[in-house]
C-alpha cells in the first residue's frame, strides 16, 4: 500500500434538484449545530476538550467564551476545502488556520496540545471523551488507514439484503457521510453498533433535538439510508440510495489516502 | 467546455456501438417547448461562460423544423452560436436553409461509406443487425447525400467517425482513409476519430494503436484536421486546450455540460450512457475535475510514460464502469503520444516535447496553473 496525496475536496452529486433541496438545508444545519455541540459537550461533562480551527484573519472565539472554556493554539495548518484526512503545512498567512484545543481547564488544554504534538492518540481520545473501545480501535488501525470507516465496517455484523452482503449500522453511528458534515458522533466507532458510541450519540441527539427536533429527525433519516462505500485509486465515493441498493439519491466524493481499493455495502437498522 | 442541449433522448437509429437509448431514472424524454429549452440553455451558458450551444440527443432533428427554428431564433437573439450534432438522416432542404440562416455548425456522425460504415443504422444490443444490411447501407448513402448537399450549400460541417471492428479493422483502414479523402473532396476537412467502447465491435487498445497509426500515414498529406492527431500535437507541445478525454475528467464534473429535455443540467452525454444523470452544479470545478488525474498519476498511471498528457482518458471508458479508473484505452494513448512525438521530431527535431516528463504530477499542476511550456529549451515559464 502506498499513501497518496490529493488536494482537499468534497463534492456532493445529487440525483436531481428535489434531492438537493431536501438535503442542502440539513447539511448546513447539521454542520453548524454539531460544530457548537462539540463545544457544549464539554459543559455537559461528556468530554474535557474539543479541537477547532481559528482563521487568523477572522478569528472567532465566540463559542469558547460562550461556554467559558480555555483554549490553546497548537499548530498552524493549511486551510482545506471540504474534508482532509491529515494536516498540511501552510505556505502563507492567507492559507493558514490555527489548529487549537478548547478545554474545561488550562491544564487539560496543555495536556491536549502536548498529546497532539507527541501523537499520543490515547490521551487525545480520552480528553475528547471518546469510548475506550473506540480509542483502542483507533490506536490499532491508525497509520494503516487514515480513514477508519472501512475497518469499522470489517468489525460490524453483516446480513444478506438486496442481493448483497451488507453491514448493519446504527444511523447515529453512521460516519460514512461525515465528509459533508452529515453525522452525529465526531469519532470512528470500532463497529457500527458500538454500544458506548451509541451512548455518546444519545447525548448529541438530545442536544440536537433541543435545537430543532424536526431537523434532527431529518438528519437521522438521511443517516439511515443504505449506502455503498468505496475507495478506488485513492478517491473515496459514497453512493447513497433510497432503498437497498436501488434508487440512487446522492453521491459524496472526497479524496482518499492510499492506493488500496476496497468497498462495502451498508444498511441502517 | 461544451454545452449540449437535448430536446429529446430518443433517436431514430440504433447504431451498433450505441447504448440504444439513455437508461435510468429520467422521466422527461422530450421537450415540447423550444423557447423554454433555449432559455434554459441561455441561462446555463450565461452562468458558465459558454458561447455556443449544441443541439444534441438522442437525435435533435426529431424536433420538427418549426421547433428547431424557434430554438435557434431564441438562442441567437441572446448572441449564442448554435451547433447541431446529428446522424443527418432526417436532413431536408429546409434544414439546410435553417443551418445557413443561423450560421449553424453541423456535426455529422458517419463511420464510412456504405461498404464499411454500416455500424450506423439498425442494430440490436447483442451486436446483431436488426434488418438486412442493405437497410444500413441505405442509411449511410442517405447521410452521404445529405453531407454533399450541406457542403454544396456552404454549411460548416465536421464529422465524428467512431472506430470499431466494423469500419477500422486492419483490412478496412484503406477504405476508411478513402472515405476521409472523399469527405475532403466535398469540402469536409475536419472531424473526430473516436474509439467505440462497451460494444462487441470495440477495438482492443493494441488494435486501436495500429489503426490510428496506419490511418495517419494514409491521410496526413490531405490537409485535414482530425482528433486525436491534433490533440497529440497539442499535448506534446504543451497546449492545455485538448479534447476533453485528454484534459482530465472528473465524471461528476465533466468538461461537457448537458441540458436535458426537462431543463435539468447534468454531466456529459457519455455519463448518461451508464444510466447516470447527476445534477451538474455550476461551481469552480478544477479541483473536482482533476482529482481523478492526481489520483491516477499516483496509482494506476504511476508508471505510465505519458499519463500527464492523456490523464487516464475518458472515465466512462473504464473497464469496470468505475470512473476512478483509467480508460480501457489508456495504454493506447500512452503509446500514441510516444509515437506522435517521433513523428513531430522527424519534422522539427529542435523542439523539446513534453512526452516522458519525469514528474507527471508536477507537469499537470504547472500546466493547469497557467505555466507555459518552453518548446525550444524545455521546462516551464510560470506567471
Amino acid at each position: 500500500m502506498t499513501y497518496i496525496k490529493l488536494p482537499s475536496f468534497t463534492h456532493v452529486a445529487y440525483r436531481d434538484e428535489e434531492v438537493k433541496k431536501q438535503l442542502e438545508p440539513i447539511i448546513k444545519w447539521a454542520d453548524s449545530r454539531l460544530h457548537e455541540i462539540e463545544f457544549r459537550l464539554i459543559k455537559e461533562g461528556v468530554r474535557h476538550c474539543n479541537y477547532f480551527y481559528i482563521d487568523p484573519l477572522r478569528p472567532d472565539l465566540s463559542l469558547v467564551y460562550k461556554y467559558g472554556l480555555k483554549y490553546k493554539v497548537i499548530a498552524s495548518v493549511k486551510k482545506f476545502e471540504g474534508f482532509a484526512h491529515t494536516h498540511e503545512q501552510p505556505q502563507s498567512l492567507e492559507e493558514t488556520w490555527f489548529f487549537a484545543a478548547a478545554c474545561d481547564t488550562e491544564e487539560n488544554a496543555e495536556k491536549m496540545a502536548k498529546a497532539y504534538v507527541e501523537a499520543d492518540h490515547e490521551t487525545q481520545g480520552r480528553l475528547l471523551g471518546y469510548p475506550e473501545d473506540d480509542i483502542k480501535f483507533f490506536l490499532t488501525w491508525w497509520g494503516r488507514h487514515l480513514d477508519l470507516v472501512y475497518p469499522a465496517a470489517l468489525n460490524s455484523e453483516s446480513i444478506e439484503i438486496g442481493g448483497r452482503r451488507a453491514v448493519k449500522f446504527d444511523p447515529r453511528l453512521n460516519v460514512a457521510l461525515r465528509y459533508t458534515g452529515l453525522r452525529v458522533i465526531p469519532f470512528f466507532p470500532h463497529s457500527f453498533n458500538c454500544p458506548d458510541a451509541a451512548k455518546f450519540a444519545d447525548v448529541v441527539v438530545k442536544l440536537l433535538k433541543e435545537d430543532d427536533g424536526e431537523m434532527t429527525d431529518k438528519l437521522l433519516e438521511i443517516l439511515s439510508k443504505p449506502y455503498r462505500f468505496s475507495q478506488v485509486n485513492g478517491i473515496i465515493q459514497v453512493d447513497v440510495f433510497e432503498k437497498p441498493f436501488e434508487r440512487w439519491l446522492f453521491t459524496i466524493i472526497t479524496g482518499g489516502y492510499s492506493d488500496e481499493d476496497y468497498e462495502f455495502y451498508a444498511v441502517g437498522q | 467546455m461544451t454545452l449540449l442541449v437535448m430536446p429529446t433522448l430518443n433517436c431514430n437509429l440504433r447504431c451498433a456501438y450505441c447504448s440504444w437509448r439513455y437508461k435510468g431514472y429520467e422521466p422527461v424524454e422530450y421537450q415540447e417547448d423550444p423557447e423554454k429549452m433555449a432559455l434554459w440553455a441561455v441561462k446555463v451558458a450565461q452562468e458558465t461562460g459558454h458561447r455556443e450551444v449544441v443541439l444534441h440527443g438522442g437525435e435533435p432533428l426529431l424536433w420538427p423544423i418549426q421547433k428547431l427554428e424557434k430554438f435557434m431564433e431564441t438562442a441567437t437573439r441572446f448572441g449564442y452560436r448554435i451547433g447541431v450534432q446529428t446522424n443527418a438522416t432526417l436532413i431536408t432542404n429546409k434544414h439546410i436553409e435553417l443551418f445557413k440562416r443561423y450560421n449553424v455548425g453541423v456535426g455529422v456522425s458517419i463511420d464510412g461509406d456504405p461498404e464499411i460504415g454500416t455500424s450506423r443504422g439498425f442494430w440490436r444490443p447483442d451486436g446483431e443487425s436488426l434488418f438486412d444490411h442493405d437497410v444500413n447501407k441505405y442509411v449511410v448513402r442517405r447521410v452521404m447525400t445529405n453531407l454533399e448537399k450541406m457542403a454544396k450549400a456552404g454549411v460548416q460541417i465536421g464529422v465524428i467517425i467512431v472506430l470499431s471492428k466494423i469500419n477500422a479493422s486492419p483490412e478496412k483502414v484503406e477504405k476508411l482513409a478513402g472515405f476521409i479523402k472523399w469527405l475532403k473532396s466535398i469540402g469536409v476537412a475536419n472531424g473526430r476519430l473516436n474509439p467505440a467502447f462497451n460494444s462487441p465491435y470495440e477495438l482492443s487498445w493494441k488494435e486501436l494503436v495500429d489503426t490510428y497509426k496506419e490511418l495517419y500515414y494514409k491521410i496526413r498529406d490531405l490537409g485535414v484536421f482530425y482528433t486525436p492527431y491534433a490533440d497529440f500535437a497539442k499535448g506534446l507541445m504543451g497546449n492545455r486546450d485538448v479534447t476533453c478525454w485528454y484534459a482530465g475528467c472528473g465524471f461528476w464534473d465533466t468538461h461537457v455540460w448537458t441540458v436535458l429535455p426537462n431543463g435539468k443540467l447534468t454531466a456529459c452525454d457519455r455519463v448518461m450512457w451508464l444510466g447516470m444523470y447527476p445534477l451538474r452544479e455550476v461551481r469552480n470545478t478544477l479541483t473536482a475535475i482533476q482529482a481523478r488525474t492526481y489520483a491516477l498519476l499516483q496509482t494506476e498511471l504511476r508508471n505510465s510514460l505519458n499519463g500527464h498528457l492523456h490523464r487516464g482518458g475518458c472515465p466512462v471508458e473504464s473497464p469496470d464502469g468505475d470512473w476512478r479508473r483509467a480508460s480501457r484505452f489508456w495504454r493506447a494513448w500512452d503509446e500514441l503520444f510516444e509515437w506522435y512525438a517521433e513523428e513531430l521530431k522527424a519534422v522539427a527535431p529542435h523542439l523539446v516535447l513534453t512526452n516522458r516528463y519525469p514528474d507527471k504530477l508536477e507537469y499537470v499542476q504547472k500546466i493547469d496553473s497557467g505555466c507555459m511550456w518552453d518548446l525550444y529549451n524545455g521546462g516551464f515559464r510560470c506567471p
